[in-house]
Formats: C-alpha cells, sequence, structure tokens
C-alpha cells in the first residue's frame, strides 16, 4: 500500500536498459530469502549479491580456543587498545541479545523449506563483504552498472555507494515508517501494543537511518498463536513482497510515485534500547495471549 | 479421524503474508505457512482432487471415498500468488470464484471500503452518513450494513470513501485482487471458475434479491468473455444461512442449468443434497492452526 497521510511527489526514472540489480544484505535466513526472492523474481537481472558479514567481537573470537591460546590473544589485542576496546563493546552487545537464544532455530525452521525452492532459481552467489562501502567493493559494483541497489539489514550505506545507482536505491526495513525507523522496530511496536502500526515499509536509500521517502508500506498477516519473533519474521516476508513490486513496477516502467517522511514526525530508535526489561514486558504480554485477543478486537469491534 | 465419503469443499478467501487496512477489519486472509499446513492435513483425511475433478466425479455419483477440494471466494491476489503454487504442489487444483467488478480494477468490494475506513478511524463519518438511513450510533457497523443492506448504504460508505482517499491511493488498493489475466491463467491451469457476482451484493437476502439477476448476469457476461466460456457455478456472496430470502428458490428456478453454491458448513452427498444443482463448502476459521477440529464437527453432524 502507499501511505494514506503524507503525500508523494512522482518519481523520474531513467531507461532502464538491461535493469542490473544488485542487493546488500545480512546473512541471516531472513536476508538469504530476500536475495534469493529477488532472484526468483528478477532472474539474470540480478547481478550481485553481497553479504556483509560483521566483524567478529571477543567471545566468538575465543570461543574455540584453549584457556593458554585465549590469554595469549588477548595479550596480543592489547597492544591495538582502540581495536580491542571495540570488541568488548560488541561482545557486550552480544552478550545483552543472548535473550534471542533460540531466535536462529525458529528462523531457520521459518524459511527452511522456502530458501530449498527458491534456490533452484538462484543466478548468483552471494559475495561476503565486511564493510560495502569499501574502494573494492565499489568498484566491483560500479563494474555491474546498477540500475537497483537493494538493501535489506548489513549496513550504513553512504554516498559514494548510493550515487553508483542509475536508477532507485531501494531499503527493506521492518517498521512502520516513519513512526518506527532505527533498530528493533517490530520489537517496539509490540511493545507499544500498536498492532496498526506493526508493519514494514520500502523506502528509498538515503543516508540517514530508514529516513528515505517511503514507497510502499504494509502489515502482516499474524495469527494468534505467533510469538514475537515469528510476527516478526511475518512482517520481514511481507517486505520482501514489497520490495519485488516495486522493482517490478520500476521495470515495467510504470510512473511512480515517493511519499517523503516528515522530518519532525515519528522516532528512530536505537539498538542499545532493546533492553531485557522491553523484551520482558513483551514477552509478557505474548504469555497472557494478547495478540490474540488485540487481533480479534480488531476485526469485530465496529 | 475418518471421514465418511462425501465431497468436502473447503472454502478461504485470501492466502497472503500481507494483511493490511482494506482486508484486516473483514478477516479472511490466512498465511501461506498456515495454509499449507492445512493442505498438509487434509491429505491425511482423504483424497485431495482438483475442484473440476471433484466436480465431475460428484456429478456422476461417483463418491466412494472423502474428497477434498479447496475453493476461493472474491479472487484475492494472493490466492494467485501463494496458494496456487501450494496447490499445484499437490496437485490440487481449486476453485476460484470472480466479482467481475473487483478483477476488472472498476469497484472496490465494499466491505473493504469500510475496513479501510476502519484503520483510519473514517466510521464516525460513515455513521453520520447512515443516519438517515435508519443507522442508530449504538448498531455495530459491520454487521448492521449488512442486514439493513442497500444501494443507498453503499453510496453512503463510498462518499467516504472517495473524501478520504485520492485517486492514486484507490488504484493502489486493486492490488489485493488478482488481475484478470491472472484469473485467465488459472483457469488454463485447470482451475474452476465461478461468478461470484459483479459486485458482492448479499443477493441471496431479502435486502438485495431484486439486485440477483442483474449482479449475476453482467458478472456471466465479463467471465464469458474472458475465458471465453459461460462459467457454471454461481457462488453466493455472504450466504447468511439464517437470512436466505424466501424468495431465493423461486429466482433459482430461473437458472437451471447454473449449480448454486452455498456456505451451508455441510459436505457434499449425491442425493443428500436439497437440490441437485447446489453444491456446499465448509467455511476454515483460518486463524486455527488446523482444519481438522472443523472438518471433525461437520462429519459428526454427517453421521448424524
Amino acid at each position: 500500500m502507499i501511505p494514506n497521510e503524507l503525500d508523494g511527489c512522482s518519481l523520474e526514472i531513467p531507461p532502464v536498459g538491461d535493469g542490473a540489480i544488485v542487493c546488500i544484505t545480512g546473512r541471516d535466513p531472513r536476508h538469504v530469502r530476500f536475495a534469493l526472492r529477488l532472484q526468483q523474481q528478477f532472474g539474470e537481472r540480478v547481478k550481485g549479491w553481497y553479504q556483509v558479514v560483521r566483524p567478529t567481537n571477543v567471545d566468538s573470537e575465543l570461543n574455540n580456543l584453549s584457556m593458554r591460546a585465549q590469554v595469549r590473544r588477548i595479550v596480543s589485542q592489547l597492544r591495538h587498545p582502540r581495536e580491542f576496546a571495540g570488541k568488548v563493546k560488541r561482545s557486550a552487545q552480544s552478550r545483552l541479545t543472548r535473550r534471542r537464544k533460540g531466535k536462529p532455530a525458529v528462523e531457520a525452521a521459518f524459511f527452511e523449506a522456502e530458501i530449498r525452492r527458491l534456490e533452484t532459481a538462484a543466478v548468483v552467489e552471494p559475495k561476503s563483504v565486511e564493510d560495502p562501502n569499501d574502494r573494492a567493493t565499489l568498484d566491483e559494483i560500479r563494474g555491474i552498472e546498477p540500475f537497483c541497489l537493494l538493501t535489506f539489514g548489513g549496513a550504513i550505506y553512504r554516498k559514494p555507494l548510493l550515487e553508483l545507482v542509475r536508477g532507485l536505491s531501494l531499503n527493506q526495513h521492518d517498521g512502520w515508517c516513519p513512526e518506527y525507523r532505527g533498530a528493533n522496530t517490530a520489537d517496539w511496536a509490540l511493545y507499544h501494543r500498536d498492532l496498526r502500526r506493526f508493519g514494514t515499509t520500502v523506502h528509498l536509500t538515503t543516508s540517514g537511518m530508514d529516513a528515505g521517502p517511503i514507497m510502499r508500506r504494509s502489515q502482516p498477516c499474524l495469527v494468534p498463536w505467533d510469538s514475537p519473533y515469528t510476527c516478526f519474521l511475518r512482517n520481514v516476508v511481507v517486505g520482501t513482497e514489497l520490495m519485488c513490486e516495486v522493482v517490478k513496477d520500476m521495470i515495467d516502467g510504470r510512473s511512480m510515485k515517493a511519499y517523503p517522511q516528515p522530518e519532525s514526525a515519528g522516532r528512530t530508535f536505537l539498538y542499545k534500547q532493546l533492553t531485557p526489561t522491553v523484551s520482558d514486558s513483551i514477552q509478557r504480554d505474548f504469555t497472557s495471549g494478547w495478540l490474540g485477543r488485540e487481533l480479534q478486537r480488531l476485526k469485530g469491534h465496529w | 479421524m475418518t471421514l465418511p465419503p462425501a465431497w468436502y469443499i473447503l472454502a478461504y478467501h485470501n492466502v497472503s503474508w500481507e494483511d493490511n487496512a482494506f482486508t484486516s477489519s473483514i478477516g479472511g486472509t490466512i498465511p501461506p505457512d498456515v495454509f499449507e499446513r492445512h493442505v498438509r492435513e487434509a491429505q491425511g483425511l482423504g483424497q485431495l482432487l482438483p475442484a473440476q475433478e471433484a466436480a465431475r466425479l460428484y456429478a456422476s455419483g461417483e463418491v466412494r471415498e472423502p474428497m477434498l477440494s479447496f475453493w476461493f471466494d472474491d479472487a484475492m491476489s494472493g490466492v494467485v500468488d501463494y496458494a496456487a503454487p501450494i496447490l499445484e504442489e499437490y496437485q490440487a487444483a481449486g476453485a476460484v470464484s470472480v466479482c467481475s467488478e473487483f478483477t476488472s480494477h472498476e469497484d472496490m468490494f465494499w466491505r473493504f471500503k469500510l475496513s479501510y475506513l476502519n484503520s483510519i478511524d473514517g466510521l464516525r463519518f460513515v455513521r453520520a452518513n447512515l443516519r438517515p438511513l435508519g443507522f442508530t450510533p449504538k448498531m455495530k457497523l459491520k454487521g448492521a450494513t449488512l442486514d439493513k443492506f442497500s444501494l443507498d448504504v453503499v453510496a453512503a460508505i463510498d462518499e467516504i470513501y472517495q473524501r478520504f482517499t485520492t485517486a492514486d491511493q484507490r488504484a493502489d488498493a486493486f492490488r489485493i485482487f488478482a488481475a484478470a489475466d491472472d484469473v485467465r491463467s488459472l483457469h488454463e491451469n485447470g482451475w474452476l471458475l465461478a461468478n461470484h457476482t459483479a459486485r458482492h451484493y448479499p443477493v441471496s437476502e431479502d435486502s438485495a434479491i431484486e439486485l440477483f439477476d442483474r449482479e449475476f448476469l453482467e458478472c456471466q457476461e465479463w467471465m464469458t468473455a474472458l475465458l471465453n466460456q459461460p462459467p457454471m457455478h454461481w457462488v453466493f456472496p455472504f450466504d447468511r444461512v439464517r437470512h436466505r430470502s424466501t424468495e431465493l428458490s423461486t429466482v433459482r428456478r430461473m437458472y437451471p442449468d447454473q449449480t448454486f453454491v452455498f456456505v451451508g458448513d455441510r459436505p457434499n452427498n449425491p442425493g443428500g443434497n436439497d437440490e441437485p444443482n447446489e453444491l456446499y463448502r465448509i467455511k476454515v476459521r483460518g486463524k486455527l492452526p488446523g482444519i481438522a477440529h472443523t472438518l471433525k464437527r461437520v462429519a459428526e453432524e454427517l453421521r448424524r
């Protein structure tokens, strides 16, 4: 759907030509589904798929080492204090999100069958990059001369990268813009019991976080027995389908409008703001059957 | 659980990952993963058959085991995008009931307009518009607009819908319906296509029975032009059993060649249906994890 409360402006799209598509994603199953679904829909037009690999943190580096090797590694890392501090910070964040335990298995199971089906239509192999804005990656993408750059998860995309695109750069954001921008927005919508704004947005990519003009926005079909995480995964799937719609419209040469987000509206949530207190609160709602009651209420009481 | 031999037609509306403002207040959408679970479950309960083939077997009285088929009303785009590929894997092409005005993207379903207006708090204006038509503030619009249906009610809803949407939004909203080409491709892939009237008015109820001919014939003409053959099945919109018009049987007799399709929540037995040219379907509660419970209830009623 297009946003009902925002004013749209027409987009000038250059001739599509071969309409080369480059996608940049994270590495989780939902990101893999995103890239494979695009390949299923647009086939050979997809010329590049870059997976952003997060830098390692202290925990994951040390996990597989013996005690002596661990001590030696730490001592050696102390020679580069700034780098070491970064790794410690990432480890702390990782510990905070240990509450996500079990989620990778849920996600893998949720997408497993579909990914297997979609893999049969794959046309490109993913390539791992640490930073999609680095010079080598930029040179490679420049060689593709992309018409579309489609991003989902992964990183912050800087101007030099976005300027390589002839047509549009689009990002899939798992939150309802402009109200929910930033990180963990599905969780925040659930925390606020805001099911009407539990949704996903496809927007033009800008250097601001989820701040670009909106192309499409919609909500997932939830079921009463969903967990907060399966709600999130359903939301992700809708976002990817919306992305396919927008790109198809663009390639088919349909007239397109974008809906700029008002600068003063909404909120940008930061990763660190999702504390265990917030997560526990969402979980309590779900344990008490809130979702089923709320879905029923939205459907029935009018 | 074993089902008695009969043709069980499972009735759905939309299968989609998306449930947006136009559909969410009405219900009837289930996600593809849940639908796939239903299909797997159905496979264990009887023989999954394409609706066309099951209709042929049923017409010739050859129902020796439980046969199950899937039927989708309103021709939503999710049926083409998600349900059809799933059913193809099980070689069980379904049936789809088409409303010509929705599929030709001419008119939005009036219930979906209400759903959308509900999402933006526009129902207060609809209520104000409906007051001269006898609606009171205490009435729930969802049921009352059906109970007191008239073309004036539809016009009152449309006026507010036009006021609160732009031309772009109205055009974009049609993406929830399959396009004419999609419907034709379903037909070419062995789906049974049925006439569901032009605009989904409650033509089986007293409030709209006078629109019966106009609505079915308009859709019939459109579908005949699209498919190069007239649809043989006419599906009643809403089909609220307790609200069926007493004139319905008289009106139906004017169309002896058509098969009329109800909900009815019962399976089809050769010789067991009230009239030979009618079919019943079992409404699946989409927000239940499986269909076994629904079918168990239907089977128990059948045994009784």
